[in-house]
């Protein structure tokens, strides 16, 4: 019996984050732009009356800009009150994980700086970074995730 | 076409009575979850027609998972089982939106009305 | 044992097998409550377990196991409420039970049922000396009150001026008006849920005016057999009728009032007291009516009405396009339909939180009483003094915010102010003085209780802390909010029991998520003061719109809005000032501040907008491009990852969808006084 992840796509690379952390999952529309945020902040969005920034993790990632189609999803994570939207390629599917199939150890893969990552797992046919998403958001903007 | 029922109760037992009330007048039963964690994830895999939910569970409580489905979708029909003194309780879940709430012990033919009636809508 | 035609065997069986589980567990958990009494861990799961075999029991209708079973449960709940200790006779004769319990199974699985054993002596036992079984049941005061409520069903109906204004508004907008008469089916376990399932239903697609018994503050449970609602809708009775459509509900009684009844209510006098005898077991009563101003009800109401609209056209196209496959110009119906749902959901959010803001006078307003009465049993002379009573922060906070700032003037009534002997060899006036002020700043409320007493014993709180000489006086006095700070010893009869200031601290912080500080100085007194996030509060804003989006400025913040010319700036080497009343406030172009400078930075033209926005620090004249309206908005917190440069002190959404930023006036004027946004 392990844990639930949602598993989504960045550019080539395959990503989780723990179901727990998750609130929703939406479409990218009706977001706001918001001149004085950083630039990875593509703007906000108004879910159920609260406000909340839409983190485009493509730009946070430092890889290029692509157009959006229609399997782009907004995740919305949520940490005790604070609630972030994350903005990635496509949702892939929700998986069981159980503890034995991650390795713990990081070893730079896709590039990913070991600070944000809790672990890898090899599923069938690739290979998925478990992400320390609020790690990711509380890092400064300046501060690259990627090597 | 049948009606779809999950249910969700730690009791094993509890369950099994169920399945076998519903069942023998025609409810599938596509899921059986025994924490509020359970229910909700197979809230969303399964899209049930209807939800019995108890509020006393491990791990996440009944009303905890009601209102996580919720959030998911406000549509949901949920009927949840609760014991006699927890007033407020099915108030605040009647205010969430749910369909109906069981007073344990509960007789069958309860259950069956309970359902059928938020069914019809 | 019949039981709807399932398989009696498989369910016996099912049954037995986790009833033998169960008993070996409670067993287990027994014995350990032999040697530990106290442990919580074994007395809760002895409470589920029971519980679990009380539910499973009766549902195969083995009555007298339940009963036992529930005798046990009830038992643990009291020792799990510490209502009742396990001692030894008790605990001797919870094992009897169990066995007895043990006793029943084998004989259910040896193909017996229950009935033939006695559990009576055994819960005679257990009641006994649990004290269980003295639920009195004052039957009278309910049998009274039941009659009363058998009168004609409007007659009972407490109304006052509210109700009959909701009257008269419900006939002008040309809705018919009804009474309901809803009974509960007399076996349901809980008839007030029950009815509330009727009365939600009911509120949402009609205007429910007045209920008895009360539906907010529930009464005693079989009060709600009979429910009367007084109502207002222009849909059809049978849409009304539907919505009664509960299990264990009976057939609903709805009544259309003639115009004849309706001008006997609405000419009726203030109702005085006419409410439902309370019997001894009733749930808490809450005492929270609100002077709400009709302007916003009736607004609510007016949205309520569109509401239902919407939602019916909506659900209509929906069917339509699940039916047919739907095509374009049906989908852009559907989602328009939606979209205005959506607007008035927004709108009435707002208007909902209009009227549940209050002057925090409603809270203020005890503490003279509070303050006079204890100050006499004090034997000391004190004067209150009330600061700020106007400012408006919503009801829930007001609830939650009231013990603690009770406690913390009963403190300082009990600790800080000295006996007026004590005072006068001080050098002090004979009168005390405590005052309390609210006020909202700088993006939050902030409250303060100020003593002129003895202030805090700095070293006490050293000592008792443990805290070295590295740490200041002022960082010391701090720690009496820390967690476990104050022992029974410290806290008097008077400051209420086990409550000190840590606690306290600990309300205002997890449940309103606010701060609290102390400044106290030796001899001369103390000072509390609380700061509240402005999460729901509502503030008068100006929005206006630079470079292509909207902000908004707090109206109290503003002095004026006015017409920068080319006349009336002057600049001074890199700076530029605005002529205002005989003075040069800087000017600031708002989109060069927000969005750092550029060269499509605004032109003086002709005329551009200014807002000259004042605080302590300072003035500055804030250029924009439009004054766009005039608002109430609920504002609420922002995320940092917005907010880097601190520049705004919330964000508001509006009912059309738009979300605005509120500029944070006293953060920019601050920057501009200490050296300007160069370093942007």
């Amino acid at each position: 019996m392990g844990e639930k992840y949602v598993v989504f796509q960045i550019g080539e690379g395959y990503y989780s984050i723990p179901l727990e952390e998750v609130s929703q999952i939406t479409r990218y529309e009706n977001v706001t732009g918001v001149p004085t945020a950083p630039a990875f902040v593509d703007g906000v969005i108004n879910v159920g009356g609260d406000v909340i920034p839409v983190v485009n993790l493509r730009t946070r990632f430092a890889l290029e800009r692509v157009e959006l189609t229609r399997k782009n999803r907004v995740i919305i994570v949520q940490k005790q009150d604070s609630r972030y939207g994350l903005l990635v390629d496509s949702v892939r599917e929700i998986l069981d994980l159980d503890k034995d199939s991650v390795a713990p150890e990081a070893a730079s893969v896709f590039g990913m700086k070991s600070e944000f990552v809790r672990g890898i797992a090899k599923i069938r046919d690739y290979l998925l970074v478990l992400l320390d998403i609020f790690k990711v958001l509380s890092t400064s903007p300046e501060i690259p995730i990627k090597e | 076409m049948a009606f779809r029922v999950l249910l969700a109760d730690d009791l094993y037992f509890m369950r099994m009575v169920q399945k076998e009330v519903l069942e023998a007048k025609g409810f599938q039963i596509v899921g059986e979850a025994s924490t509020g964690t359970e229910a909700v994830d197979m809230y969303q895999e399964l899209s049930p027609d209807i939800v019995v939910l108890d509020i006393t569970m491990p791990e996440m409580n009944g009303l905890e998972a009601m209102k996580r489905i919720f959030a998911f979708d406000p549509d949901a029909r949920i009927i949840i089982c609760s014991a006699i003194g927890q007033q407020n309780l099915i108030v605040n879940a009647i205010n969430s939106g749910i369909k109906d709430f069981i007073v344990k012990p509960f007789k069958p033919e309860r259950l069956l009305s309970a359902i059928n009636k938020a069914l019809k809508e | 044992m019949s039981f709807a035609g399932l398989d009696d065997k498989k369910l016996l069986r099912a049954f037995l097998e986790e009833a033998e589980e169960l008993l070996e567990k409670l067993n287990d958990n027994l014995l350990q409550l032999e040697k530990d009494a106290g442990n919580p861990d074994s007395i809760n799961e002895v409470f589920r377990l029971t519980h679990s075999l009380k539910s499973e029991s009766a549902l195969l209708g083995f009555t007298r196991l339940s009963e036992l079973a529930h005798r046990l449960e009830d038992v643990f709940d009291s020792i799990r409420a510490e209502n009742l200790t396990l001692s030894r006779p008790l605990m001797d004769a919870i094992f009897s039970a169990s066995d007895l319990i043990h006793e029943i199974i084998s004989r259910i699985s040896s193909g017996q049922t229950d009935t033939q054993i006695d559990t009576r002596s055994v819960i005679g036992e257990l009641k006994q000396l649990a004290g269980l079984g003295l639920e009195s049941e004052p039957e009278e005061p309910v049998e009274t009150a039941l009659a009363v409520a058998a009168a004609s069903a409007s007659g009972e109906l407490p109304l006052k001026a509210f109700h009959r204004s909701l009257i008269s508004e419900a006939l002008e907008r040309g809705e018919k008006i009804y009474t309901l008469t809803v009974r509960v089916a007399e076996e349901a376990e809980l008839k007030y849920p029950r009815a509330y399932l009727v009365f939600n239903n009911l509120e949402m697609i009609a205007n429910v005016i007045q209920t008895s018994p009360n539906m907010t503050v529930p009464q005693d449970d079989r009060l709600y057999e009979r429910l009367v609602l007084l109502l207002s809708s222009d849909l059809p009775e049978e849409r009304i009728v539907a919505a009664c459509d509960v299990d264990l509900i009976e057939e609903p009684d709805l009544e259309v009032l003639d115009q004849k009844r309706i001008d006997e209510l609405l000419s009726r006098r203030e109702d005085g007291a006419r409410t439902v005898v309370r019997t001894s077991g009733s749930a808490r009563i809450e005492s929270t009516s609100v002077r709400v101003d009709t302007n916003k009800l009736n607004e609510i109401w007016q949205l309520v009405g569109e509401l239902t609209i919407y939602k019916a056209q909506l659900s209509r196209l929906h069917d339509r396009l699940s039916r047919r496959g739907g095509n374009e110009s049906m989908k852009g119906e559907v989602e328009r339909a939606s979209d205005s749902l959506e607007r008035i959901t927004a709108e009435m959010q707002q208007a909902i939180m209009g009227t549940r803001m209050v002057p925090i006078a409603v809270l203020f307003n005890k503490f003279p009483r509070l303050v006079r009465d204890l100050s006499r049993k004090l034997g000391k002379i004190v004067e209150l003094e009330i600061q700020g009573k106007d400012t408006e922060i919503d009801r829930t906070i007001v609830e939650v915010l009231s013990d603690p700032l009770t406690h913390i003037i009963r403190n300082s009534l009990d600790h800080g102010l000295e006996e007026p002997e004590q005072r006068r060899k001080a050098n002090k006036p004979e009168v005390g003085r405590i005052s309390i002020s609210a006020q909202q700043q700088g993006g939050k409320i902030v409250i303060e209780v100020a003593d002129d007493g003895r202030g805090l014993d700095v070293d006490k709180i050293r000592k008792k802390a443990g805290i070295g000489s590295e740490i200041t006086d002022e960082e010391a006095v701090q720690y009496i909010f820390s967690p476990g700070f104050s022992t029974k010893e410290d806290v008097t009869d008077l400051s209420g029991r086990g409550v000190g200031m840590d606690v306290v601290a600990t309300r205002i912080r997890e449940d309103l998520k606010g701060e609290v500080e102390v400044r106290s100085e030796s001899g001369s007194g103390t000072l509390i003061r609380i700061l509240l996030p402005l999460t729901l509060t509502i503030l008068h804003s100006l929005v206006i719109s630079c470079a292509g989006y909207q902000y908004a400025i707090p109206v109290q913040d503003i002095n004026e809005t006015v017409k920068v010319t080319r006349q009336n700036i002057s600049i001074q080497g890199e700076n530029e000032f605005y002529d205002y009343e005989g003075q040069k406030v800087p000017l600031l172009r708002l989109d060069s501040v927000l969005l750092g400078p550029t060269d499509e930075n605004s032109r003086i033209g002709q005329e551009n907008n200014g807002v000259v926005v004042e605080q302590r620090r300072g003035r500055v004249c804030l250029l924009v491009d439009e004054l766009v309206e005039e608002e109430d908005l609920v504002i609420k917190p922002i995320s940092e990852l917005l907010n880097h440069r601190r520049l705004f002190s919330g964000v508001s959404v509006l009912g059309d969808g738009r979300i605005i930023f509120v500029l944070d006036t006293a953060r920019i004027i601050e920057i501009i006084e200490s050296g300007g946004f160069d370093g942007f």
